[in-house]
């Protein structure tokens, strides 16, 4: 057997391993996203048989969705971060390598999965608004999001999901690692963080950023940034 | 041709060496029990072995080459381990699956053979599954892979006698037919020492001993008889373990009387038996001392 079919097989194998593990977190996930769509309609069916005159803007399964997904996304990494997560992983014949560049695989490609769910729910919501307007003629339906700011919005959540699901992964790579030792760690940095007045700085030079490409470039940096730091406990981390 | 071959071993846990200067060679293409009590580091050993966890000190080549996060070596061993090793949410199927695509030697006709024959769902989840089913499951996956080096950790837990005795007739016939080196380790000696070519002894992180199967058979004999006369017989002999009854004992020694003693303990109406390699284990294990404090 050569070296560049065991990787390879270590690849695929492990990476059918993550997308295995994503499917309960993406039901999980889109059952919460229907649900909150649907006691909203029901609110709006309620509310309109009350003579109440309602309007929407069709961003409500959009937002509500990535906000569910994005919350997710960071238990699943926190999930995939424990020793019993990584005792099944390492039942099959990996290295801590193969491991980290797929865990950025999957929180890339992971994250992208999760916001295709609620794009796909979004268009049943734009639908039934729109036959509940038409029905009713009670209900204003102003559908403000146009392809193009869609392919913004999408883009910039999936930066955002990227980097936060990263930060968590790196942050509890050194959780598992060194247990409660990270914990005064983390504590001093946010602490010191606060009282020299850089957080809002940081948040707002990393996060809220006015510019698409430099906010996705930025986003794209912590998580790179992440995956490497987590990558040095991970490389001499036993599997018990 | 060693295929694993340990220097020196230790694994420290805080206080407690699980390991202590553990040093020794495994050859190729044998079955290999690794004997030893609870807590005795048959567990730590393995885990050392399949890369799992590393050696506090000493050195550890398999394949002639480092262990811990070494693809090329992980790539050619299996471990199956005791405890519930795959992901609790999976189902069988694609536990089977996943093991296609990671092994490149796996033999799907055969785990297809194995799942009928235990006779698994393989759309229930592992997390459903009985210890003993997960126990199969294991079993599965760990000889159906037919890795050079296959390390099974008290691979039996939880099936019942007559699964157990099926096991143990797969696991050999598969090993007729396809020679690789296997580690099983046990503390149920009695119930494997059909399987094994070797036996490692190992307790308190220490190797005791490492020998053939048949020798082990052979290491040590009981003499039965009168105490006194047992007494200054066995002075200076390397006496395994005493057990006394008013006037008659039980000495268990080792095996190395000559003819001329042997007749001699005859003539003197000494009773000389066999030894069972569990009780011989019992024995070496015991370090002389079975239930006095009760």
């Amino acid at each position: 057997m050569n070296s560049k079919n065991t990787v390879k097989n270590a690849y695929k194998g492990l990476l059918l391993n993550f997308f295995i593990d994503l499917r309960s977190t993406a039901i999980v996930g889109g059952i919460i996203v229907i649900s909150i769509s649907v006691f909203d309609i029901i609110m709006t069916i309620i509310f309109l048989n009350l003579d109440e005159h309602i309007s929407n803007d069709g961003t409500g399964a959009l937002f509500t969705g990535a906000l569910v997904m994005f919350i997710a996304l960071l238990i699943h990494v926190i999930g995939s971060t424990s020793q019993n997560d990584m005792h099944s992983k390492f039942a099959f014949p990996i290295n801590r390598t193969i491991y980290a560049v797929s865990n950025f695989l999957f929180i890339l490609f992971g994250s992208f999965i999760l916001l295709a769910i609620v794009t796909i729910l979004a268009p049943v919501e734009m639908f039934l608004y729109g036959f509940l307007e038409l029905v009713t003629h009670k209900i204003i339906y102003l559908n403000q999001i146009t392809f193009h700011s869609f392919l913004v919005g999408f883009a910039a959540t999936w930066a955002y999901l990227l980097a936060f699901g990263s930060l968590t992964y790196g942050i509890f790579m050194y959780i598992r690692r060194y247990k409660l030792y990270t914990l005064p760690v983390i504590a001093i940095v946010i602490t010191s963080v606060f009282a020299f007045g850089w957080f809002g700085d940081i948040i707002r030079f990393f996060f809220l950023e006015d510019s698409l490409l430099l906010l996705i470039v930025k986003l794209l940096v912590i998580t790179i940034i992440s995956h490497i730091l987590g990558f040095i406990p991970l490389k001499r981390m036993e599997v018990q | 041709m060693d295929i694993i071959k340990a220097h020196e071993l230790t694994k420290q846990y805080k206080d407690v060496n699980a390991l202590d200067n553990f040093s020794i060679s495994i050859p190729k293409n044998k079955i290999i029990g690794l004997i030893g009590k609870n807590g005795a580091g048959k567990t730590t050993f393995l885990k050392t072995c399949a890369g799992r966890i590393r050696q506090t000190s000493g050195e550890i080549k398999i394949f002639d080459d480092k262990v811990f996060d070494n693809l090329n070596v992980l790539s050619k061993l299996v471990f199956v381990d005791e405890e519930s090793q795959y992901n609790s949410g999976y189902k069988v199927k694609e536990i089977i699956e996943m093991a296609n695509l990671y092994y490149e030697s796996w033999d799907g006709e055969f785990a297809d053979k194995l799942i009928k024959h235990f006779k698994l769902n393989t759309n229930k989840r592992y997390k459903k599954l009985s210890r003993g089913m997960k126990t199969q499951v294991n079993i599965i996956v760990g000889i159906c892979c037919r890795m050079p080096l296959t390390i099974l950790d008290e691979p039996t837990l939880g099936l019942d006698a007559a699964f157990r005795k099926d096991f143990y007739h797969i696991l050999l016939t598969d090993f007729i037919n396809h020679p690789r080196t296997i580690i099983i380790s046990s503390h149920l000696l009695n119930e494997i020492e059909m399987l094994l070519e070797e036996i490692i002894l190992i307790d308190d992180g220490k190797l005791l001993m490492h020998t053939s199967m048949e020798d082990f058979s052979n290491y040590s004999m009981m003499l039965s008889g009168n105490t006194t006369y047992l007494e200054s017989f066995t002075e200076g002999k390397e006496v395994i373990n005493i057990n006394s009854f008013v006037n008659t004992s039980e000495y268990i020694i080792k095996n190395n009387l000559s003819k001329k003693e042997i007749t001699e303990l005859k003539n003197n109406d000494i009773s000389i038996k066999s030894v069972s390699p569990q009780d011989l284990f019992i024995f070496l294990t015991s370090k002389g001392v079975l239930f006095d404090e009760f």
